[in-house]
């Protein structure tokens, strides 16, 4: 296709996949608690109504993909609001998702310093897996989907195994009274997912390179829906098994969800393979983040290639992972009380203003 | 030593990525690439010799904390 960059094609399938990717490594680790914290035993509605409010956001997606078939979030900006304002889009946009990423390679470090091996400096994790994403990045959309869909099977079948495992621990009763702190506590604890779900705004670069260009809508309940399935699942294991005050405490539900587990003194320790399997979540969902700020900087500058750019943009990123954040409370802290409003903006309402902005105009397509 | 290392970093990312660029006579390339590589560049080793650096998590609390709390105290109202 002329001008996008971009030579592979994904199917509905694997979009829907990746959509999850771009979602789900970082909120099943780290939303949780903060959830839990929020909204108490209503945490699991709160996921569902934010999953729900993220559902105008994917039909813009779908409509935005539908009117401009074929171009990326950056390409259809630059014919919305013309070439100047569309670049400044394109290039605010390129820095939201290198600051996603840092954020994403911090809290993927934090973790595995605070969880698994405290002894090991920080920068090791987040340099590794930043070389090999690049690597991947390189190869482009065609590879990320594969390598998704090489994982997937992997953390779906664990993610069974987990909640199999631990049902010996559950008691139901954890889940009740329900709506016991009230509306407004479960409404922000939806907030703060909020941030989260939103990120399926990756669909809407992704999505150009769907094929065929009507199964983006498929991609876009697929992934919603598997969205919703395992943050909510993840939820309501961790809180089925810990109760609400003690599941706030704990810095990582669903890591202590598969701690838990402890059949007849053989079967223990199996976080440790609940590890492997997130780190390979979140090497999709790094590799995603720097495929498309290299992108859509492409875009910006009229480059004919994005691949040189990945390599500096993703040192940029482990720098500013370093750099942004002192400690894993202040990374808690921005992911709290920062990142939903912050989200807000680039996730849901600058997308609005710019499908407002193409009705207004009257813009259209361009060569499918 | 930090200093050194992220010297290797760079280098290789100019090696490997710079120099086809440069013999394919992709100039703009080069010119993109170039900002961010030494936009990298200098933070890191602005990070490494501790200068002060504003952070820009820092104003981003500023801005969006506030707004945070009116939030909470509008949803706890109800």
């Amino acid at each position: 296709m002329l001008g996008s960059r971009e030579e592979g094609f994904i199917d509905p399938w694997q979009g829907a996949i990746l959509l999850w990717f771009s979602v789900l490594p970082t909120a099943i680790l780290f939303l949780p608690s903060l959830l839990v914290s929020r909204a108490q035993q209503d945490a699991w509605i709160a996921v569902v109504v934010a999953t729900l409010l993220t559902v105008p956001l994917a039909v813009l997606i779908g409509w935005l993909l539908g009117r401009f078939p074929g171009k990326t979030l950056f390409q259809a900006s630059e014919a919305i609001l013309g070439k100047i304002l569309g670049k400044a889009f394109a290039l605010f946009y390129v820095l939201a998702f290198v600051q996603l990423n840092a954020i994403v390679l911090r809290e993927f470090g934090e973790f595995l310093v605070t969880a698994v091996m405290p002894e090991t400096p920080l920068i090791v994790f987040t340099v590794t897996l930043t070389a090999l994403t690049i690597y991947a990045a390189r190869n482009g959309l065609e590879v990320i989907a594969r390598s998704a869909q090489f994982i997937l099977p992997l953390m779906v079948s664990f993610f069974v195994i987990v909640l199999v495992l631990v049902t010996p621990k559950m008691s139901p009763r954890n889940l009740f009274p329900l709506f016991e702190g009230g509306l407004g506590s479960l409404l922000l604890g939806a907030f703060i997912a909020l941030g989260f779900t939103g990120e399926i705004i990756v669909m809407a670069i992704i999505g150009a390179f769907i094929q065929p260009t009507q199964g983006v809508k498929k991609s876009l309940v697929l992934g919603l829906a598997g969205i919703l399935l395992f943050l909510t699942l993840t939820v309501i294991g961790g809180l089925l098994v810990f109760g609400a005050s003690e599941a706030a405490r704990l810095t990582f539900l669903a890591f202590s969800l598969a701690r838990v587990i402890s059949i007849g003194n053989f079967l223990e320790r199996i976080e440790v393979l609940f590890m492997a399997i997130w780190v390979g979540g979140v090497f999709i969902k790094v590799t995603l983040n720097l495929y498309i700020a290299a992108l859509g900087l492409a875009t910006a500058a009229n480059l004919t290639e994005y691949r040189p750019l990945c390599a500096p943009l993703a040192a940029l990123t482990v720098v500013l992972s370093t750099w942004l954040f002192d400690s894993l409370t202040r990374v808690f802290f921005f992911v709290e009380q920062v990142f939903p409003i912050w989200a807000l903006i680039w996730e849901f309402i600058i997308p609005f203003s710019l499908g407002f902005m193409a009705l207004v105009r009257k813009v259209e397509g361009g060569r499918p | 030593m930090f200093i050194f290392l992220i010297a290797v970093a760079f280098l290789l990312i100019a090696y490997g990525e710079a120099v086809p660029l440069y013999r394919q006579k992709k100039y703009s390339e080069l010119a993109v690439m170039g900002v961010v590589w030494s936009l990298g560049l200098a933070l890191s080793l602005a990070l490494v010799l501790n200068l002060p650096l504003p952070n820009p998590t820092d104003w981003m609390e500023r801005l969006m904390v506030p707004l945070f709390r009116l939030l909470e105290t509008f949803l706890g109202s109800l």
